[in-house]
């Protein structure tokens, strides 16, 4: 399978002969890097530019799909129908945002944008995963709290992030609050389906833990059962809203 | 080039062939086993064929393993699991590899072809095409296992499509949409670099046509 003359050939600046495994440690390596500074922004324009040049889809890839399997694992009914509305959001809502800044004249490639906003929502699933954990180790209101707080600091820190690589974009005059609005509208809609997911998710579980507090105390039995009622509406209509 | 004979002639007692000249023979055998060996896995002779006479072996196995893979678990990893979200995330993390093998490996070792984009500074992109330049080192075999599976993936995607559109549905359709676009996006790519290196060829025959015409001119004068 190997073949002798791509040893020698190998040293050449070309990667038409490179063996397979420098091509895979090369990808992962770029990935590596490019999540640290999304998370750590600060470089000058040039290196951000030289970064941005070769752009890829690995890393949004596995982003967008470990906050669809998060957010399908929490939603308690249709998992199937959360995963495939995030999916579809996080792809289709970068590929309008591009076309946009596009439309209004920035000097940006097609790829290079939707490969930088995938990438930027990085600390929304970081967000996404404390969520999940808090859940987990707190609960309660607490829990609910800091859910809340954190994806609003993921939020801010992802909007920051995708607007410092964004202004390099040489937009005419006048334009580049028109390009980044709806950025900011993309990254607003999918930390609000993080949020709601969660919600959701508390309220049925505290559903679920209502009967049996009723069973001990028959008395506030009633009281429980109106609270069910509306708790069950307000997620019905969450749950129309969102989808 | 011995040893590659010699599995064309065994091949040949294997099935049998009606005694008919050498050169129609092989072409005969190449274009029956490119179809063959995509459309089903079955005969196992056949495959056994392929991986003997292909210069990457293990190259040519990943690159149409991982395009069945990803279309077996569209379709058959629902039987066994009934998880709508690990089988999505199964076939398309199949895809997302398949794309990279051809992109990165396959393309490179089996045709000698490799394509990648770049950016312009006012932001359009550029396709830029590597092709060797001697490709004789690529077996017939390869390149015609390559290019059948690259042109037969999309049509098979583009069926299940409709099959989903036919059934309503349509969440399926978004593995299908991601299944088309990475396929088509690799297939329309590797179309134009062939071409690319198909002119190239044609100005390399040509100068070398006119150092041998020049030559013989100097010769004689």
């Amino acid at each position: 399978m190997a073949n002798p003359f791509e040893m020698q050939e190998s040293t050449l600046d070309s990667t038409i002969d490179e063996s397979v495994w420098e091509s895979i440690k090369r990808d992962i390596i770029q990935v590596g890097r490019r999540l640290k500074l999304v998370v750590l922004p600060g470089l000058s324009t040039e290196q951000i530019q030289a970064e941005l040049r070769d752009w890829e889809l690995w890393g949004p890839l596995f982003i967008c799909m470990s906050l669809a399997i998060i957010l399908s694992v929490v939603a308690n009914d249709d998992a199937s129908l959360v995963f495939s509305v995030i999916f579809v959001v996080v792809w289709a809502g970068s590929a309008v945002v591009t076309i946009n800044a596009q439309l209004l004249g920035g000097k940006i490639s097609f790829f290079q944008t939707l490969c930088l906003l995938g990438y930027c929502i990085f600390p929304l699933l970081i967000s996404t995963g404390l969520c999940f954990l808090w859940n987990k180790v707190i609960g309660g209101t607490i829990a609910e709290i800091l859910q809340f707080v954190s994806v609003v600091i993921a939020l801010s820190w992802s909007i920051w992030a995708s607007s410092s690589f964004m202004a390099d974009a040489r937009f005419p005059d006048g334009r580049k609050l028109l390009a980044l609005y709806p950025v900011l509208l993309f990254y607003l809609s999918v930390a609000w389906m993080i949020l709601i997911g969660f919600q959701q998710h508390n309220r049925v579980a505290a559903d679920s833990q209502a009967p049996a507090q009723a069973g001990e105390t028959p008395a506030d039995a009633t009281d429980v059962g109106d609270y069910d009622e509306v708790i069950l509406e307000e997620g019905d209509a969450s749950r129309r809203f969102l989808f | 080039m011995s040893s590659g004979d010699e599995n064309e002639v065994q091949f040949y007692e294997e099935e049998s062939l009606p005694h008919v000249t050498k050169g129609a023979r092989v072409e005969q055998f190449d274009v029956e086993e490119g179809g063959g060996g995509l459309d089903d896995e079955g005969g196992g002779g056949a495959i056994g064929t392929i991986l003997r006479k292909s210069s990457h072996p293990g190259v040519a196995l990943f690159h149409v393993g991982l395009k069945l893979a990803a279309i077996a678990s569209y379709l058959l990893l629902g039987f066994f699991l009934g998880n709508f979200v690990v089988q999505f995330v199964v076939t398309v993390t199949l895809l997302a590899f398949d794309f990279w093998t051809v992109k990165n490996v396959s393309g490179r070792l089996m045709v000698g072809l490799r394509w990648w984009t770049d950016v312009n500074e006012d932001g359009t992109t550029a396709w830029r095409f590597e092709c060797k330049e001697d490709n004789n080192t690529n077996s017939v075999i390869d390149s015609r296992l390559f290019w059948w599976s690259m042109y037969l993936q999309p049509v098979l995607w583009v069926g299940l499509g409709i099959v989903c559109i036919f059934r309503f549905e349509f969440t399926w359709l978004l593995v299908v949409a991601v299944a088309l676009i990475l396929t088509g996006t690799n297939l329309v790519a590797y179309f134009k670099c062939s071409r690319q290196q198909q002119e190239q060829m044609r100005s390399y025959m040509a100068s070398a046509v006119m150092d041998q015409a020049m030559s013989y001119f100097r010769g004689s004068s």
